[in-house]
Order: C-alpha cells, then sequence, then structure tokens
C-alpha cells in the first residue's frame, strides 16, 4: 500500500505530469467525456510506461507543451471540438506525461504496485477535471456554463506557460 | 441609482482601496501568496485588468467572454518573456498606457471589432506580463506562483466584467462610462510620472 500511494504521490509531485493530464481532462469534457476515451487513455498510459525508459529528459518539456496546446486548444475552440478529437490526444497526452514522469526508470527497478499508484492517480487526474467540466456542460443551455469551463481552460494554459518558462530558466 | 448598481460600486471602490500601494512590496515570496498578491498590489495592474472587463462588456458578446479567455494566455506569455530575460522596451509606458487607452475606450463606449479589441488587449497584456516576469523572485516555487498570479489576474477580469453588467441600466451605463475616465486619469498620472 506504501508503494501504491507513493506512486501516486510522485504524480502529485510534478506539475509536468499532472498538469497536462487536467488539461487532457478538460479537453476530453468537450469531447463526449471520458467514456469516448477512455480506451485510447488506459492505452496511453500503458506507451507512456512502456517508452519510459528510452525517453530523453527533454520529454518533460514535451509534456508540458502538449498540456499548454490541448489548454489552449480548449480554451480558444472549447464547444466547436470535435469528438473524434478526444482519443488521439487523449492517447497522446498520457503517454508523454508518464513518460516523463517515468523516464530513465528501467522495466525492472520499480515495484509494480509504485507503478500501480502512477496509474491510479493520472487516470484521477483525468477522469475528475473531465467530471466536474462535464457536470457544469450538461447543467443547462446558458452560455456561461461553456465559458467556465473555457476560463479555466485559459488560467490553465497561463499557468502552464509560466511553469515551462520557469523551468528553461533553472535549465 | 437602484441597490445593486450602488452596491456593485461601492465593493468597486473597496475592492480598489484594498490595493494601497504598487506592486512588489517586498511581501513574503516564492508561492501562491506572492503569485496572489502581485497583480492585486499594483493600482497600474489593476486598473488595466479590470478595464478590460469593463470594456468587455461594452463590447458585448463574443467579447465579453473572448477577452478574458485570452487575456491570462497572452499575459503569460509575456510573463515567460520576462521570466526568461527576454528584453521588451517601453514596458512601464506602455503599462501606463495600457490604463489610458483602455480608460478611454471604456469611457467613450468605443465598439471595436473582435480583431482590433484583441489585438489592443494583447498588446497591453505582453506589457503587463514582462513586468511581472521581470521581477519574479528567483527562487519562486514556479506552480505556486503561476496558480496564484493567474487566478488574480483573471478575478480582476471577473470584477470588471460584473461591473460592466451594470451598463445594463442607463444610469449604470454612465456610472461605468464614469470609472472609464477615472481609469484613463490613473495611467495618464502614470504616464506623466505623477503617481
Amino acid at each position: 500500500m506504501q508503494a501504491v500511494l507513493s506512486g501516486a504521490a510522485a504524480l502529485a509531485a510534478y506539475p509536468e505530469t499532472g498538469l497536462p493530464l487536467i488539461a487532457l481532462g478538460l479537453w476530453l469534457a468537450f469531447c463526449g467525456g471520458i467514456a469516448r476515451g477512455g480506451i485510447a487513455l488506459v492505452a496511453g498510459l500503458g506507451a507512456g510506461i512502456l517508452l519510459a525508459p528510452f525517453a530523453p529528459g527533454a520529454v518533460s518539456v514535451l509534456s508540458l507543451v502538449a498540456g499548454t496546446l490541448v489548454a489552449a486548444g480548449t480554451a480558444l475552440i472549447g464547444p466547436r471540438l470535435p469528438g473524434r478529437a478526444g482519443p488521439p490526444i487523449a492517447a497522446l497526452t498520457t503517454t508523454m506525461a508518464l513518460a516523463s514522469l517515468l523516464h530513465g526508470q528501467g522495466f525492472d527497478s520499480l515495484p509494480v504496485a509504485f507503478v500501480a499508484g502512477v496509474m491510479g492517480a493520472a487516470l484521477l487526474a483525468v477522469i475528475l477535471p473531465s467530471t466536474l467540466a462535464g457536470v457544469v456542460l450538461r447543467g443547462g443551455g446558458a452560455a456561461w456554463r461553456a465559458l467556465a469551463v473555457r476560463i479555466a481552460a485559459s488560467w490553465l494554459t497561463a499557468i502552464l506557460v509560466l511553469v515551462i518558462a520557469f523551468g528553461l530558466r533553472s535549465a | 441609482m437602484r441597490s445593486a448598481p450602488k452596491t456593485l460600486l461601492l465593493s468597486l471602490i473597496f475592492t480598489l482601496g484594498a490595493a494601497a500601494a504598487q506592486a512588489h512590496t517586498g511581501l513574503p515570496e516564492g508561492g501562491f501568496a506572492s503569485g496572489f498578491t502581485h497583480p492585486i498590489l499594483g493600482w497600474d495592474h489593476v486598473i488595466a485588468m479590470v478595464a478590460v472587463g469593463l470594456w468587455g462588456a461594452f463590447l458585448g458578446a463574443p467579447a465579453i467572454w473572448a477577452l478574458p479567455v485570452v487575456f491570462p494566455m497572452v499575459m503569460a506569455v509575456g510573463g515567460a518573456l520576462g521570466i526568461l530575460g527576454v528584453p521588451l522596451p517601453a514596458v512601464e509606458t506602455g503599462i501606463a498606457l495600457s490604463g489610458v487607452v483602455l480608460g478611454l475606450l471604456v469611457a467613450f463606449a468605443v465598439r471595436a471589432p473582435l480583431w482590433v479589441a484583441g489585438m489592443i488587449v494583447g498588446v497591453f497584456a505582453v506589457f503587463h506580463g514582462h513586468a511581472h516576469g521581470t521581477e519574479l523572485p528567483q527562487a519562486a516555487n514556479p506552480l505556486a506562483y503561476g496558480i496564484g498570479f493567474v487566478i488574480a489576474t483573471g478575478l480582476l477580469h471577473l470584477v470588471g466584467i460584473g461591473f460592466g453588467f451594470l451598463t445594463a441600466s442607463p444610469a449604470g451605463r454612465i456610472a461605468v462610462r464614469g470609472i472609464g475616465v477615472l481609469i484613463a486619469a490613473m495611467g495618464g498620472a502614470y504616464l506623466a510620472g505623477i503617481a
């Protein structure tokens, strides 16, 4: 159990992993919800873990950039996002996020429970914002509902841009 | 004047009154509180953020939602340039000018096309973001600082938009345009180096 919690905590400790997944959750809320991108989401998690041993250190910046583009797309396009845009973006974003978190780690260097904790937390990081945004969007026909989610995505974009800048400065 | 506009106007006065000094006052730096207080503790920033919301209300849909969605993203780009040390000329002048221009746009209830409004607001957003980014503490917790900074900026826009709804009534419209005059005057004071 300790290893599971450690895995979950690892995801929370690294914004380059958590923020893009939250952005993905908002994106999926406009693309038909988790149900539409669920398989791609799980596939992306698996791909990220498989690619992590071979991923370079720069993958964390790529993950942040991907998250920024996803968040910005949600803010700018929002309700006009096509449903088919859900699965490929879900797979790509989760692959990069997981590869970023576990990059350089060999398959035999991490306990299975730790990886399970990472995957569980990653799923929650997508499902919770997506579900919350979905509740807001489905609450009625008022235009402000979509606007609220788009503003949240806009703020998330801005936060991601600042985190990228901080990362580049310290590098 | 009805009671709701009165309440909103009083709230605006008290909100602005709370920002008693320029930003960058030496408060504890590095985390959420530092990021949150950075945009709020500076009249030159506050008046411009509020003016964006007020002008959006005058412009109506879709500008009323487009400006608060676009502004934080463009401002963050300016912030990133500041963090990375990319120079930008006449930043303080641009910030002061933003108060003058946006205040006058509100005062005269100018209805510009969305792309023109976006360009004006976007250019000023870069100046404001750059100023914040340049003066960030070196040891800032990036995530906490960014969250506080962006939320404070967004809330200032929402305050402006909230007061912008006063334009639904004739008296409220006059009041909002009066606020625009006040904002332009304050921007002018900064531009002239009086404030």
